[in-house]
Order: structure tokens, then sequence, then C-alpha cells
């Protein structure tokens, strides 16, 4: 009797013990990514290309304009209608001359004009070869061009202005970064420097322009563009011209010793891959992929627009990748690799990634700073989708997810689309990784087809033109008739993830086996889908996905066919999530901690987000793609002896009954 | 110390039992009641047989690999059935478990250990089998081994080990009630997974045991 007391007593403080372990989680103390890891060298690149001066935004008066005449040129003052720019750079001095000849059409009276380009150090403006007064007011790291016309332009009139700049371009150290341009042995690069006249009115003109690249003797010049030819000059070099057939206001060229590949995309319109010698042997494999994820792309959203496509290789202390309109430059290191190699799924997930910004970001761009995310939220997106169906894979997106999950701090989160974004310490980890693992989310959520669907009806209603996030929204709302508000409120607006507590058991009812499941949610209650994993023998597995509705407590039951061998949630990471079991080290769900939940912690056993280096080198973030933080017991980041030794204090430990 | 080793006669009689096993596993020797094979090495069964009446454990033997299988005897010094869960024929074995089931009104679980069946592999030592041993449920005895990386990294995956056949589980039970009574395992518990996550189709075989009313121990009650 003494003995079935004991026994009785041991269950029972099992039972009881149990729920008082549930729900730790892991508090984010914003780590870096373990250094030399495909997550750091991912992360150097997003900040690179991040580091890039944001356009300053415009006047008052213009961004009143902008608001009131949206998608509405007519009503525009005037518009630039052709912009011809030549570039001569003097890689010595970083000096770029620049001589821009630009035809306005008035539609109202003007008699002056404000013009936004790339910080240089003098100007100059002529009308009809005569001299006219020019102010030029540094704004950041771009020039605010005040220019006085004499007279008031006329309406519906052409008028063609002749302005000289020079600047001294701000290189950067060689390192890391996405300098604005690069002086090198072999690239000479000016990647982002806004040679281009820009303002709110111009960015709805829809105007064309050619770049005259002035080219060194024995170099190529490389630019966004359809090559239009060379022609001599006096001195030996030659100019280089590229032509674009679209509005835009920002290029790039780049000077070096290019051995060119070409390709055709499958538009039919050309695709030249710019590489020096040196990689000659990649360039092949560049250009297929550029043509596939080109295709890919125009397949699930619309056609590639532009008439061709330029793909140029830059130097490393580049960093990361440029995607101007019909053109994309990534640093050299870029260009080493073919498919199958060590490295491939980096080169594929950076060059999807920058491929991704010929529709989002330049077919459609985003209105203001607080759209961003449908630049490089839906570039990411675009670029995780790739590599998971051409390569099979979800670790991009995983990696993304728990990127931004345990490297952001909670007080250093912002919204997705909040005005601020752009200006956080965390602008990658948000806009890029959350960004991109928020629209896989909603893919999972509305399923391919719609999704792409979605993006299709986005980019032909805002083809050519800015959108906003609520215009996304709209488009996908289209797709799928369904009211999606909560879901843009939810991931767009606020800045929280999934913080969820889940408990399963397994209960027999009409003697047939039920999963009685509760969420409990312990910071924001949110709305989102767990597809939940029924393991049955002989290998049969069945996802149902569950729709847990946004309230702090939620239970439901889903019929099963059998006795599961093990449930599980989320296999595919497809939520940003941080779940914590309601019943701990009960990882199979079978109401009792026993044996073959010490069996799933073996299969987990190791796997980490956060790792010490050795020799007093830190804690750091790792970005472990098979992480999951139901068998993290103890909330440490890692799933390691701790928590071998929680489970097997936790055995014989019932379920308590919900 | 394990009370198991606390008997010389207890310790010593198993080993035997365990050798006849392992000498042929075409035939699952130790799987069979005593009294039922007459082999060389059953001469020591006989023997305490002899001396004594003696419960009679009949395993199911198993005809495919993978299995997991039990065998048994009498102990007549002690009068306990002493009982050894098998697993053989497992190529990648990164864990095991189960729950074991039996009568508590006709067994009394005295012992158990799981045995370090996962640990041996390829790569001796960079491994520790952790094992679950849980008892406190009457008729019920929870079950587990698993193998653990000494040196966990989160990019290394782990590896299983090759099991030919092993002992896995040691169990001894006091008779308190007279007549036949099953070991079984529950079929919704019983669990073999590879290292790479896949789960191992096995064979999993029970046993029986008749306890005559002369060995039944009239100092346990029944609870």
């Amino acid at each position: 009797m003494r003995t079935l007391q004991l026994l009785m007593m041991s269950v029972l403080i099992s039972v009881w013990a149990m729920p008082a372990q549930a729900g730790r989680f892991y508090e984010t103390p914003g780590l870096q990514p373990l250094p030399g890891t495909e997550a750091a060298v991912a992360q150097a690149h997003h900040q690179a290309e991040a580091s890039r001066p944001q356009r300053p935004t415009p006047p008052a008066q213009a961004s009143a304009w902008l608001a009131a005449n949206f998608q509405n040129l007519a009503d525009a003052p005037w518009e630039i209608t052709h912009q011809d720019i030549t570039v001569d750079l003097q890689p010595a001095s970083s000096k770029l001359k620049i001589t821009i000849v630009v035809d306005i059409l008035a539609h109202q009276n003007t008699t002056t004009l404000s013009l936004l380009m790339g910080g240089v150090d003098s100007a100059a403006v002529k009308l009809a070869g005569v001299a006219i007064p020019v102010q030029n007011q540094a704004v950041s790291t771009y020039s605010m061009l005040q220019i006085a016309l004499p007279e008031a332009l006329t309406p519906e009139t052409a008028t063609q202005l002749q302005l000289d700049a020079e600047a001294t371009l701000d290189c950067g150290a060689v390192g890391i970064g996405l300098h604005p341009c690069g002086m090198g042995a072999v690239f000479n690069y000016v990647a982002f420097f806004n040679y281009y006249l820009s303002n709110g009115e111009v960015m709805h003109s829809p105007f064309t322009s050619d770049l005259h690249v002035v080219t060194p003797a024995g170099l190529i010049a490389a630019a966004p563009g359809a090559l239009m030819g060379t022609e001599k000059l006096a001195d030996g070099r030659v100019v280089t011209t590229f032509h674009q057939i679209e509005r835009t206001d920002n290029a790039g060229f780049s000077l070096a010793p290019y051995k060119p590949v070409d390709g055709k995309l499958d538009t039919g319109a050309p695709l030249r891959v710019y590489g020096t010698a040196g990689y000659a042997k990649y360039l092949p494999a560049m250009r297929d992929l550029a043509i596939d994820v080109i295709a890919t792309y125009g397949k699930l959203f619309v056609p590639f627009a532009w008439s061709s496509l330029n793909v140029i290789q830059v130097e490393n202390d580049f960093s990361g990748g440029y995607s101007p309109l019909s053109g994309v430059f990534m640093l050299r290191d870029e260009f080493v690799g073919s498919p199958g190699d060590n490295g491939w799924q980096g080169v594929v997930e950076l060059a999807a990634h920058e491929y991704a910004h010929q529709w989002w970001g330049n077919l459609v761009a985003p209105q203001t700073n607080a759209d961003v995310a449908l630049s490089e939220s839906l570039a990411e997106y675009s670029s995780c989708f790739y590599t998971e169906q051409k390569l099979g894979n979800r670790s991009q997106v995983i990696r993304d997810n728990i990127s931004y999950m345990y490297q952001v701090p909670a007080k250093s989160d912002v919204a997705l689309g909040a005005q601020g974004v752009t200006q956080s310490e965390y602008y990658v980890q948000i806009v890029y990784y959350k960004g991109g693992a928020v629209l896989d989310m909603l893919r999972h959520f509305l399923g391919d087809d719609v999704m792409a669907k979605g993006l299709s009806i986005y980019a032909t209603d805002f083809g050519r033109d800015f959108a906003k996030i609520d215009d996304l929204r709209v488009s996908m709302e289209k797709a799928s008739g369904q009211d999606l508000a909560w879901f843009f409120s939810q991931w767009f607006t606020k800045k929280l993830f999934i913080h969820a507590e889940l408990s399963g058991q397994i209960v027999e009812v009409n003697g047939k086996p039920v999963l009685r499941l509760k969420v409990h949610q312990t910071e924001k209650a949110l709305r989102f889908v767990v597809p939940v994993s029924i393991d049955y023998r002989a290998g049969k597995t069945v996802v149902v996905p569950v729709d847990v509705n946004a309230k702090v407590d939620f239970v439901t039951e889903l019929p099963l066919t059998d006795w599961p061998v093990r449930v599980r949630f989320d296999v595919q990471r497809t939520q940003i999530r941080q779940f914590a079991t309601g019943t701990p080290a009960d990882f199979n769900l079978s109401g009792l901690v026993d044996g073959a939940d010490l069996v799933e912690l073996a299969l987990r056993h190791g796997r980490a987000v956060v790792v010490t280096m050795k020799q007093g080198g830190g804690e750091h973030f790792f970005a472990d793609t098979s992480w999951n933080e139901l068998y993290d017991l103890t909330a440490d980041g890692r799933v390691d002896n701790d928590d071998v030794e929680a489970l097997l204090g936790a055995v014989g430990g019932e379920v308590a009954p919900f | 110390m394990h009370p198991r080793f606390l008997s010389p006669l207890v310790w010593v009689t198993p080993v035997l039992l365990y050798c006849s096993a392992c000498s042929d596993d075409s035939v699952a020797v130790g799987a069979v009641a005593p009294d039922t094979v007459a082999s060389k090495s059953d001469t020591a069964i006989a023997a305490d047989v002899a001396a004594g009446p003696s419960a009679t454990i009949a395993g199911e033997p198993h005809k495919a690999d993978p299995y997991v299988e039990i065998s048994g005897k009498w102990d007549g010094a002690s009068k306990h059935v002493l009982l050894t869960v098998w697993i053989g024929g497992v190529k990648d074995l990164l864990g095991i478990a189960a729950h074991l089931q039996y009568d508590p009104t006709a067994l009394q679980l005295v012992n158990g250990e799981v045995l370090a069946v996962a640990q041996g592999s390829s790569t001796p030592g960079s491994y520790k089998t952790r094992s679950v041993y849980n008892a406190a449920m009457p008729g019920r005895v929870l079950l587990g081994s698993a193998r653990f990386s000494a040196n966990p990294l989160p990019f290394a995956l782990p590896t299983g080990a090759a099991i030919t056949r092993e002992a896995w589980v040691t169990l001894e039970f006091i008779p308190i009630a007279a007549g036949k009574t099953a070991i079984s395992f529950d079929p919704h518990s019983t669990l073999l997974r590879a290292a790479d996550g896949t789960e191992v189709t096995a064979e999993w075989h029970g046993a029986s045991i008749d306890v005559p009313a002369a060995v039944v121990s009239a100092s346990v009650g029944v609870p």
C-alpha cells in the first residue's frame, strides 16, 4: 500500500509540475550573426544594399502635389520628356563630370524649376546657349538645384536646358559597404550616384534617356539600358551609349576590361553579362541563371517590362547588389560558381533578389519610405520563392524568418510599414528578413496560385507607377476574394510576431482518436494558420492547417484516422513565431512525457540559434534552419544537455486535461 | 550500486542466458521458455528448474529484422522472473522507445534497467546514450533510449548506430498471482527512429508468463 501511495504521488506531482514549466520564450538580446556563415554573408549584402542614401523627401509642396495627383500626370505643372546624360569619370581624382541636356514640357506657366540630383560641387545651367542663375543647395547627399527662368515657360511648348556639373565622389574605403562608387585596379564604377535629374514632378514624367559613358581605351563601359553603340573621340577614348525607354532616376555605370557574355531573355530582350576574363568560365552560369529567374518571375507576375537587361560585375567592396531599371550590379565574387557548387545557393539568393527588383522597385516603385517593403520585402520574398522552387529548399526564408526573430530585440522592433523603418538599426532584419517571411506567410495562407495572381494584379495595376502597401492589400484581395485587412494590419502596422504556447493531447472520443489542440497567445493575440503535421505509422503524414483566431486562448479538435506516432507544428516554419510548449517535453503530444519524447529530442539535439565562440569570442546568432524552439525547454537558444536533463526530469508527467 | 548486482547468482544467470541468445541469432533461443528447448546453454537454467517449481516464460520469436522481443527465465534462488528485451537488425538507430505493459495484479515489478544499446557506432565515444526508465504507473513501464552527441554542433546532424542484436532492457518481477499473464508493448507507444528522422518499422513481440500457484510469493500483497 505504501508503494502504491508513492507511485500515485509521483504521478500527481508530475501532472502538477508540468504546467508550471510552460511558456518559456527566448528573449532576444540582439546578437550578430556568426562570422563566415551564410547568414552573415547575406546580412552583409543586404546591409550594404540598404546603406545607400535614401532619396530625400521632396519639398512639402511637391509631396502635396504627389498625394493629390497620383496617377494623374495631366495635372503636373511640367514634366521631363528626355534626359541626355554624358558622364566622364576621372578615377584618379574620383571626379565625375556630368552634362545633362534635358527636355522639358510645361503644362502650366512655370518660372522656377526645382531639380534634385546627386550631390555636385558645381552646377551651371544654360537655356538656348545662355547661362541662367542656379542655386545649388545641399540636401543630405543630394543637391537641390533651384533654377530661376528668365521668363515663364510656355505651356505645351518644349524647352531644352543644359546642365553642366562636377561632383567629387565619396567612394568610401575599400571594405564592406555598398559604396556609391569604387575606383580600383580593375573596376571603376559609379553605382547609385543620382546623376539623373529628379523631383516630385519628374517622378511621374514618362521620359526616355540616353547615357553616354566616356570610356578610356582598352576598357568596356557597362550600364543599364539598351546598348546603342560607341563613338570614337579624338583623344582615343570612346563614348558608349545606353538608351532607356522608361523613366528612371537612378542608374550607374562601370568601366573595366569586361569580356561580356550575351543571351536572350524569354521576352526576346537581349541580356548581357559583364564579367572580366578571370571569371569567364562562370559567366554562362550567371547568364543562364538570369534567364531562368527572369522567365520564372515573368510567368508569376507580369512579363519582364524592359527592352534589355545588363548584369554587371563590380569590385568586392561593393559588397551587395544594386538593381536600377534594366541593370543589375553585383559584387565580383557573386560571379563565382555554377549549379551544384558550394556557395551556389548564396549566388542564387542574391541574384534572384536583385532581379526581382526589376519588378519590385522599378516597375512598381514604393511611394514613400514607409512603403519600402514593396521594394525590398517583395524582392526578398520573390528570391525565397525562387530558391524554394528551383533549389528545393526553404533555407533562405527560414533563415530570414529566424534572423529577424532572434536578432531584433523587442525594444528595437519597428513595424514593417512604419515611417521610420528605413532609419531602424535593424532595417535589414525587419524589411528584408521579416518582410520576406511575412509575404511567405501570406503565400501559405492564400496558396501559391492566388499569391501569384495577386502579385500579377498588383504589377499590372501599378506598373510604371508608385504604390503604397495598402495597394498591395487591395491587389491581394482582388485575387483572393478575401478581406485581408487583418493580415496587413497585423503584419505591416504592428511590430510583433507570434508568441504562443501550444498544448496538445490525443484523446479517445467514441472509440476514435482525436487531437485536442490548445493555443495560448502570451503577447498580442494574432490570427495565424498553424500547419499541424500528423505522422501516422508507415511514414504517412497528413498536414492540417489550423486557423487560429485572434484570441488569447483557442481550442479545437482534429479527428484522426489512427493513433499517430507524433504531432508537430509548423514543420516548414511558415509562420513568424516563437512557440513554447504548454505541455513541456511532451514533444509528440502523446499526453505523457516518455521515451518517444527523448527520441524526438535526440533528433534536434545540438540545434542552436545562439553559439558561443571560443577564446572570448562571445555569443553570436547562428541561423540554424533546422531550429525548433519547442525542444529548447530551458529557453536559452540551444537544444543541448540542459534540455535533455529537463526532459528526463519530466518523464512520467501527464498532460492535465483541457 | 544497482540492486541487481547485489546477488552473484542473479548476476551470473542472466549473463549465461544472454550468451545463449547471442550465439544463434537465427533463432531466438532466449525468447523461448527453457523447458521447451533442449540446448547446451540451457543446462544452467535446467538446474534452476530442477531446484523446484518455476514460472515459465515464453517469448514470441521474431520473424524478420528489425525486431524487438522479450526473453526470460525463472530465477529459482530469488523466485523472480527475469526478463530481457532485445533489439536486433537495425541499421541506423538513433533511438528506441516503448511502453511495456503488464498486469500489476499478477506481477510486481521490483527492478529494471535500460542498457546503453544505442551507444555503439562507427564513431565510438562521440555519442552517449540517455535513457528513460519510469515505472511509476502501475502496469506500465516507460522505456526509451537515444543517442546524444558528446559535442553537439548546430551544423552537425546526428548519426545512428548499427545494432545486430543487443539487450536493451532488463526487468525483474515477483509473481504475485497464479496463472498466465502477458507482457506486451503498447502498440501506440512503440518507436524506432533512424538518425535521419525516419521511423523504422519493426516487429515488436511480447511474452507470456505462466505462474504456478506454488511460486507465488506469499509476502507480497496485491496492490
